[in-house]
């Protein structure tokens, strides 16, 4: 009887704990994964994992970095090698200062704001996030749609802080370049020769 | 500092990690440097771009059937490892809760059409239903088992599944008995409505089956498992998450035909 108790504490400290979490995780499960069966599937499997290790848990301690990491982890381990970037083998070729050489003068630097946001949608910016090699992809969207330090990031990922901090950068000019080559390809901007 | 200096904090300072006295010398040195404060302004105006468009992105339109999926699993694990325990009321309605809102969708596609993400809203008052039902012990008594005229009670004995819940919710503004059958483990709802409140959805009708001279229309997806018939003045919709539940016994007109069948 007693050990019914025990059990039921826990699953009710877990759902209290852990359930709230669902919405952040399913949709970085979503730009992760690329896609509903495989986001679910991976937020489900996240869940499963932490009910399981719930006792490693420090209570007290930031329960939601906790689930992103035990989620990140499966993804690395599971679902990383489906899929490949056509990306991947070019990234390099981009010049750091492309998004401004290309830019300088234009509207776009003197207001920034209003070319930008009337001209790029929703669907745009996700796809250009997807498009993000995996290991670019994972630290932007933990930065980008969770915000998590660059130190969170580290523990996620299991990652160096150097390393957290350069793909975050290469991924920033990866997706400016695809927004960039958005905005020439529908006419909003000219490109530069 | 030199424009060098501002440019390399760039990124810390826009994912606010550079420490206060950088934040500061960034900002008297943008105060006066045109260049230096062009692109911060276009990069700060990329980042927020990115940040707020990918906010706006879709948010699962199935929150709800997710939740009950997760809390499934919890159940399975919590079984697994504490085997000795009886089944736990809150995991009965955790899989009614996915097969009503299996019903809403399938009710809100049809009827909503493209307005899919409405179905959040639509299943609020199921949700509150079901709370109510957490945490009680299963009945002693069958509760009200007829309605329009069709009895439900003897479904269960037929099928090793017991009546534990009858309540009457209303989906899309349409008043339907919802039955809850049981066998410990799992459950299958069955939704009663007049036929004139609710014509089974016409994109079924291509999935017809026929079974003991009845036609059932009938949807299978990854999330559940429904059949939509109509007996005398009623639709009667039967609905699972699971599978491998035989669904057709769990319809009053069942009964009714195996009895005509035996009849010369
Ligand atoms: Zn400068």
């Amino acid at each position: 009887m007693a050990d019914r108790k025990k059990y039921a504490q826990k699953r009710k400290e877990f759902e209290a704990e852990a359930l709230p979490h669902m919405d952040a995780l399913y949709r970085t499960a979503l730009r992760l994964a690329k896609n509903q069966n495989d986001a679910e599937d991976l937020v489900q499997e996240a869940y499963a994992k932490a009910y399981r290790f719930w006792d490693k848990f420090e209570s007290g301690s930031n329960c939601r970095a906790w689930l992103f990491k035990i989620m990140t982890n499966i993804f690395i381990n599971q679902y990383r090698s489906k899929s490949r970037s056509p990306l991947s083998a070019n990234i390099d070729d981009i010049d750091e200062n492309f998004l401004y050489g290309q830019l300088a003068g234009s509207e776009l630097t003197e207001n920034p704001e209003q070319a930008l946001f009337a001209k790029i949608f929703d669907d745009d910016v996700k796809k250009a996030i997807e498009n993000l090699p995996d290991d670019f992809r994972m630290v932007a969207v933990l930065s980008f749609l969770e915000g998590f330090s660059y130190q969170e990031i580290a523990d996620i990922a299991d990652l160096q802080l150097g390393t957290v901090k350069s793909r975050l950068h290469r991924g920033r000019k990866i997706l400016q370049k695809q927004l960039f080559d958005y905005a020439v390809k529908n006419g909003y901007i000219k490109e530069n020769a | 500092m030199n424009c060098q200096e501002a440019l390399d904090l760039l990124y810390d300072i826009i994912d606010k990690e550079a420490s206060e006295i950088d934040a500061q010398e960034v900002q008297q040195h943008l105060d006066g440097c045109r260049d230096c404060f062009k692109i911060y302004r276009l990069e700060s105006s990329i980042q927020a771009l990115i940040q707020e468009r990918l906010k706006n992105n879709d948010q699962p339109a199935n929150t709800e059937v997710l939740k009950s999926r997760v809390i499934s699993k919890l159940d399975a694990i919590d079984r697994e490892e504490n085997p000795g325990a009886p089944p736990r009321v809150y995991s009965l309605v955790a899989k009614v809760m996915v097969a009503v809102a299996a019903v809403v969708i399938i009710i809100g596609a049809v009827s909503l059409g493209s307005d899919y993400y409405r179905h959040v809203s639509l299943y609020v008052p199921f949700e509150e239903a079901h709370h109510e039902l957490a945490g009680q012990p299963l009945p002693d008594d069958p509760p009200v088992s007829t309605y329009l005229g069709l009895d439900f009670s003897d479904i269960g004995a037929r099928t090793g599944y017991a009546l534990v819940s009858y309540s009457k919710e209303s989906i899309n503004d349409v008043e339907m008995a919802h039955f809850v059958y049981s066998n410990g483990n799992s459950s299958v709802s069955v939704f009663a409505v007049p036929k004139d409140d609710y014509p089974i959805p016409l994109d079924l009708a291509e999935n017809s089956v026929t079974r003991n001279g009845i036609v059932y229309f009938e949807h299978h997806c990854r999330t559940c498992h429904l059949l939509f018939h109509q007996v005398d003045g009623a639709v009667i919709i039967t609905a699972s998450e699971q599978e491998d539940i035989d669904l057709f016994p769990f319809s009053p007109q069942e009964k009714v035909s195996v009895i005509s069948l035996l009849l010369p």
